[in-house]
């Protein structure tokens, strides 16, 4: 009797999960029409950050514990996503582009007064960068990319040689790499960051009537020849700057980079976002996440990917960066499926009308607030 | 080892776990969550958040739902007599 009461408990709760399986999913689902408040609920954090210093310099020790990266990419990302929604709602431009502005020129003050590695991992003490004098495109590409987004929104006379002169530095830099790309790190390119400038200048071309269509061309043609990982038929994160393989294809760097080729080249940007989706993207019950590798290759574990949760083999830096490149695509099923799984397992913190993500941090956050943002300006930039 | 497995005993203990996470939860161990993301937090309390939350939201519920189960499986064809008393309730 009791042996048939244990399994009939045991058949019970069996029952249990069979019924709640299907359904754990619904409470986190989010609602289309509620997209722009969550939106707005980001922003509203980020811009208080910016508007208390106490805060703000907590929220950057933080991170600067971790990766000093993160600092400057919570910087331009939050740039990027005031720029997007200042083009789209004049009810806010004034006030945000004081912020975008506080940002821009706080960051270019502290690289010229703290160096190239104030941004960098410290790993960049380490060697020595092949052309000399040493600059990071990581660095330039995305400030940049602030310039001109800015600019795009309102012109700022006084942003006009500052982009001038960083677009110079990016194309000079990129054609001194046998792969027309420029150095993050010493001897190490990344595709994350060279396609970021590639954005930049295409910003340059739309703004100031610059024309960098042959050396668009020209990267395109060595990148499908010399950058793509053959199995795969993804471009590979690093590499020297000799075009020598560092690091295949990661999640962590795909996403944005196809969302960047958006405006240098449509169809091979969609043709990387597809492969992307096709390779990384998986999904189950209403959840969807993104894995940091392809089948094809495998690499280790590293403070881009993030936590990697076994067995669905989840990424915690790729999930996020796919939510932008679903975003920039316009693929509503898997982006749907990522801010549900965002919602279970991101542990959104509410308070007042601020909303922040606890298993991420400012930059995370802040890569979700441009997800959420981006349109306005990068559909009008579009390709050449 | 002698116990009995009761419909209310499931139900006590999906309460418990939801109980433990509310704790953990108005006692603000959610920010260390940030362990997740690398961010510099304390893990250990971002661990025991983490733990009783996916409890809460994947453990709890299907044991409230078992237990209701249970319980109308015990009324429709008991497996216990009204004279049976259970010693320990699990």
């Amino acid at each position: 009797m009791r042996v048939r009461r244990l399994l009939r408990a045991v058949a019970s709760v069996a029952i249990g999960v069979v019924i709640w399986v299907p359904l754990v999913h619904l409470p986190f689902a989010p609602k289309e029409e509620r997209l722009p408040v969550t939106r707005d609920r980001l922003a509203a954090r980020h811009l208080r950050l910016w508007t208390d210093p106490g805060a703000r310099g907590a929220e950057v020790e933080r991170m600067r514990r971790t990766n000093s990266e993160w600092d400057f990419m919570g910087r331009s990302f939050l740039v990027w996503s005031l720029a997007e929604i200042a083009a789209a709602d004049s009810s806010v431009r004034a006030s945000h582009l004081a912020v975008i502005d506080r940002v821009i020129e706080e960051t270019i003050a502290l690289e010229k007064e703290k160096g190239v590695h104030f941004f960098l991992m410290d790993y960049a003490r380490a060697g020595e960068f092949v052309v000399q004098p040493a600059r990071s495109i990581f660095v330039d590409g995305e400030i940049a990319l602030m310039l001109g987004l800015r600019r795009l929104v309102e012109e700022r006379a006084d942003y006009r040689p500052l982009l001038a002169e960083r677009v110079r530095v990016i194309e000079e830099r990129m054609r001194r790499g046998r792969v027309l790309c420029a150095e993050s790190y010493p001897d190490e390119c990344w595709t994350f960051c060279n396609t970021v400038a590639l954005a930049a200048l295409r910003v340059s071309d739309v703004l100031d009537g610059t024309d960098h269509r042959p050396f668009f061309k020209e990267w395109l043609s060595v990148a499908k020849a010399k950058l793509v990982h053959p199995a795969s038929g993804l471009l590979v994160s690093s590499f020297t700057l000799d075009g020598k393989a560092r690091d295949g294809p990661e999640g962590s760097s795909i996403w944005f980079a196809a969302h960047c080729l958006r405006v240098i080249d449509a169809e091979f940007a969609r043709d990387q976002f597809e492969r992307a989706r096709a390779q990384l993207a998986r999904g189950a019950l209403g959840f969807a996440w993104a894995r940091e590798w392809p089948d094809s290759w495998r690499g280790p574990a590293d403070v881009d990917s993030g936590p990697v949760v076994p067995v669905v083999d989840a990424s915690a830096g790729s999930s996020g960066l796919a939510i932008l490149g679903a975003a920039s695509f316009g693929d509503r099923e898997l982006l749907h499926g990522l801010l549900t799984s965002l919602d279970f397992a991101g542990f959104p913190q509410r308070r007042g009308d601020e909303l922040s993500y606890a298993a991420s941090n400012q930059v995370g956050d802040a890569v979700l607030l441009y997800s959420l943002s981006l349109g306005p300006l990068w559909n009008r930039i579009g390709a050449p | 080892m002698n116990f009995h497995v009761t419909p209310r005993g499931l139900a006590r203990r999906a309460a418990m776990i939801g109980a433990a996470f509310l704790v953990a939860h108005l006692a603000g161990l959610r920010d260390h969550a940030s362990f997740l993301s690398g961010t510099a937090s304390n893990a250990s309390l971002g661990v025991i958040y983490v733990c009783l939350y996916f409890g809460a939201v994947l453990v709890a519920p299907p044991l409230a739902i078992g237990a209701v189960v249970f319980a109308l499986l015990e009324r429709v064809s008991p497996t216990t007599t009204p004279l049976e008393e259970p010693r320990s309730d699990v």
